[in-house]
């Protein structure tokens, strides 16, 4: 019986943390990891012991491209945790700065990772010599993130000006008519991407039935604020439940933890998983975009998450740009934020940020010192059904007729892995030769 | 001097000797600059560089640098040698500094144009930690003794 195993190392920046491993014995795999480093665990014990006011500084740092929705989901925990309520302006402001991320994390992801592959180039800066358009105005996109980030956070990268209670410093009306411009002029170069991503023949993969899991919006509308957990089973849990539902376990191959739903089902969170869940309420030109990329809603093929963050990110643009108009319809004010007594108490937050569902839970004592932290990224509730999806991408790729050769087997793994977009080298960041 | 210069340390100060970055730049809040050297912070993502930059005739990254030599060597390459870099690191999810680099390059045809630089540290241990190793710790000084040269034009790098 031949064998063969393949690997694709790299796939995290952490020494000791491997990649992708596969093992074909004759015509059958026998074994499919995936191990990366997911730093939910290292932060949580750093958290311990820390005041309250010092959670943001320190979970931030878990990844900037996903700094921001750390932090609006870990100021949500913490302010259930003390009993604050903020206003509905504090709400539309950090909406605003996640739409922020949201766009520049799908605008890096797409462009820069994903449509390299589907386009046959090796990188985003091969593939710049026949599209050098696109790749300038996708970098110009993700600095369109980055600076709603910049203006609502305080600073691009890891915000400060985001605070429990509400905003040390509110945009000033010509910071966001200046904004809204740059969002107007955004929607026409999107149209030009979905354009070019509905010309592109996703390669097939079919790794059966998914379960996809999802908040259930605020309003009815397509929001990334929740206020249940629901699975495109039908189940509907309060967000209390969120560690009964998702039962996370470790695995010896992995580093990370891996999650599944009751009787071991593994699920899908993320765009893919939003759109299935939520997609009917999208309007405007995300509509039709999903309409046009995603026209079969049963099809659970995982590489469709790609186009699932393009309609996302048409959307990010719309949605923030009825929030500046909203916000330009009040009055002028310095800054949002209420007044609050520290006493000690359980919070826990749940927001869809760019790579899906995200939870934080504190417990807190009546000093505002940290007793207990717990975070479930969606990297993590991801794993299972990202090495699932792979065994079935190999087993496609041994099926009579199919018969890829190792370099090609990689590729559309590396394509399946990078399609559920994991956070698992922007923890690190050091320059390799 | 005149030139205007733009210094952005990048790393992950929770992950052990990435932070080395983040650290020469903390070490050069304490130097006397002088007025025309402007210090800024890139986190985890060096397409921050296109937000970050605003002209200055020389930019100096800091970062950590793996290239196999014992830990704590200081290296200086200039956009030639990373544009090397960029082409030879393997990936699969994120991009690297000098890829990240020549993306912003095109996007910014100017900031083709300046000097840029990459101060970096060998890294002796990339784990989860808060504490830099102790070669890394001291070779701090030395990397600010790099920035300093590079941003008064008193050398240029050669690629070593």
């Amino acid at each position: 019986m031949s064998r063969r195993t393949v690997v694709i190392p790299h796939l995290g920046r952490v020494e000791g943390h491997g990649g992708i491993f596969v093992r074909i014995e004759g015509n059958r795999v026998a074994q499919v990891e995936m191990d990366i480093f997911e730093g939910s665990r290292y932060y949580e014990a750093l958290l311990k012991g820390k005041h309250f006011q010092e959670v943001q500084g320190i979970i931030t740092r878990i990844c900037a491209i996903c700094s921001a929705s750390h932090t609006v989901t870990a100021l949500q925990a913490l302010e259930n945790a003390l009993g604050v309520k903020v206003s509905e302006r504090v709400h539309d402001l950090r909406g605003l700065l996640l739409l922020g991320a949201t766009i520049e994390s799908h605008a890096l992801h797409v462009f820069a990772l994903a449509l390299p592959d589907f386009l046959g180039y090796e990188s985003v800066l091969a593939m710049a010599g026949d599209y050098r358009e696109e790749v300038v105005q996708a970098l110009r996109l993700k600095q369109l993130g980055n600076k709603i980030q910049d203006l609502i956070g305080g600073r691009a990268v890891h915000p400060v000006n985001t605070l429990v209670g509400g905003f040390g410093k509110l945009p000033r009306h010509r910071e966001l008519e200046s904004l809204a411009k740059e969002l107007e002029q955004a929607l026409p170069v999107l149209d030009r991407f979905v354009d070019l991503a509905a010309s592109i023949p996703l390669p097939q993969v079919k790794p059966g039935p998914t379960v996809y899991v999802a908040l259930r919006p605020y309003v009815e509308a397509f929001r990334f604020r929740g206020v249940s957990l629901c699975t495109s089973r039908g189940e509907e849990y309060p967000l209390e439940a969120y560690r009964e539902v998702i039962r996370e376990f470790t695995v010896e191959h992995s580093h990370a933890k891996h999650a599944a739903l009751e009787a071991g089902t593994t699920y899908m969170v993320g765009s893919l998983a939003r759109l299935k869940l939520w997609g009917h309420y999208l309007t405007g030109r995300a509509k039709a975009a999903w309409t046009r990329l995603i026209p079969d809603p049963g099809d659970d093929n995982p590489l469709l998450n790609n186009w699932a963050q393009l309609v996302e990110l048409v959307h990010s643009v719309e949605r923030a740009l009825e929030i500046c108009q909203e916000l330009l319809g009040q009055p002028e004010e310095a800054r949002d934020m209420v007044d609050y007594q520290v006493r000690a108490g359980r919070g826990i937050g749940a927001i869809e940020v760019p790579r899906g569902t995200l939870f934080h839970e504190y417990e807190l004592d009546e000093a505002g010192r940290v007793v207990a932290a717990n975070v479930i990224t969606p990297t993590a509730q991801n794993l299972a059904n990202l090495e699932r999806d792979l065994r079935a991408a190999a087993e496609a790729a041994l099926a009579p007729g199919a018969g890829l050769a190792d370099k090609e087997l990689k590729l559309r793994l590396e394509m399946v892995a990078r399609a559920y977009d994991p956070c698992i080298s922007c923890s690190v960041h050091l320059v390799r030769s | 001097m005149d030139r205007r210069a733009l210094v952005v340390g990048f790393g992950n100060p929770l992950m052990g000797d990435d932070g080395v970055g983040l650290a020469v730049l903390e070490a050069l809040r304490k130097v006397d600059l002088p007025p025309e050297v402007r210090l800024a912070e890139g986190g985890t993502d060096a397409t921050s560089l296109a937000s970050l930059w605003e002209g200055e005739e020389v930019v100096v990254l800091l970062d950590a640098l793996a290239l196999g030599r014992t830990p704590g060597s200081v290296t200086v390459l200039d956009r030639p040698a990373l544009r090397e870099l960029a082409t030879a690191q393997p990936h699969v999810h994120a991009l690297a500094l000098p890829a990240c680099l020549e993306w912003v390059c095109l996007a910014q045809p100017a900031l083709a144009a300046a000097q840029v630089y990459l101060v970096g540290v060998e890294p002796a241990t990339v784990a989860p930690t808060h504490a830099l190793s102790p070669q890394v710790v001291a070779a701090v000084p030395q990397a600010v003794r790099q920035v300093l040269e590079l941003v008064s034009g008193a050398r240029a790098g050669t690629g070593e």
